[in-house]
């Protein structure tokens, strides 16, 4: 496989790779995050967390993937496809950088769902008519 | 890649795997108990301690794959050790970052909630 044919399918492969990751995690909290918005009074917020939670993660993993660039210290087409080391390193930036926006991704929702928590209104108890409880 | 490199990179991930995995035996039991003391939702205890394996799992793939092996066959093998070292150390930044996120967070939410549980 020439430099050339490599960074093509690299690239793309990291892109698609992005998107996989950003998934596995969405997978991986979506059953906690749809078992949190329903217990949510309002149901349109937790509709709306619960549709916003793939597109989250997705978009900042494809944000960290698109924020490497290969032309750093402007260099030509062809020195940067003269060296594979170069690529390899490159791919693992990429890779380091969708994981890291990822990781910044998840504390965020981890923000959004606090805020959603403390902004909900009192469920009422066991046995109350609609009114909070009160001590 | 050569076989060194590919060798001093995975030697490189599994040690940041295994710090990973060591901060999670130590604190996810303790952060169960205070998450399920502050939220008393189970979904939300089960969301907030996989995003603290996700973060920890993140942060080390973040700094493993961020150091790169570009080294020649004859190269020494203490070039080797010292690059396994600098990428460790990246991977320590990344837990740090993190784990000063997530506590930051917690903490927030411990606070927030048990005024709220209090009123």
């Amino acid at each position: 496989m020439s430099n050339e044919q490599y960074l093509i399918v690299s690239y793309f492969f990291v892109g698609v790779l992005s998107i996989v990751i950003a998934m596995a995690a969405y997978a991986f909290l979506r059953r906690p995050l749809a078992g949190l918005a329903s217990a949510f009074p309002n149901r349109n917020l937790a509709s709306v967390l619960k549709k916003l939670f793939p597109a989250g993660l997705v978009l900042p993993a494809l944000a960290g993937f698109l924020s490497v660039s290969y032309q750093s210290c402007h260099q030509s087409y062809e020195s940067i496809i003269a060296d594979r080391s170069y690529l390899v390193g490159k791919n693992q930036q990429q890779i380091s950088a969708i994981c890291f926006f990822l990781m910044l991704a998840v504390l965020g929702w981890g923000v959004v769902v606090l805020l959603s928590l403390v902004t909900q209104p009192k469920q009422p108890g066991p046995g109350a008519d609609g009114e909070p409880n009160r001590r | 890649m050569s076989p060194q490199n590919l060798a001093g990179f995975v030697i490189l991930l599994a040690l940041s795997l295994a710090l990973t995995f060591a901060i999670w035996a130590l604190v996810s039991k303790s952060l169960e108990g205070l998450l399920n003391q502050a939220l008393k939702l189970p979904d939300g205890t089960t969301f907030y301690l996989r995003s603290f394996l996700i973060g920890l799992l993140l942060a080390a793939c973040a700094g493993g794959f961020g150091t790169t092996f570009n080294f020649k066959p004859s190269d020494p093998f203490m070039e080797y050790v010292w690059r396994v070292a600098a990428g460790v150390q990246e991977v320590c930044q990344f837990f740090f970052g993190f784990l000063l996120g997530y506590l930051i967070l917690i903490t927030v939410l411990v606070a927030v909630l048990r005024a709220k549980h209090e009123q």
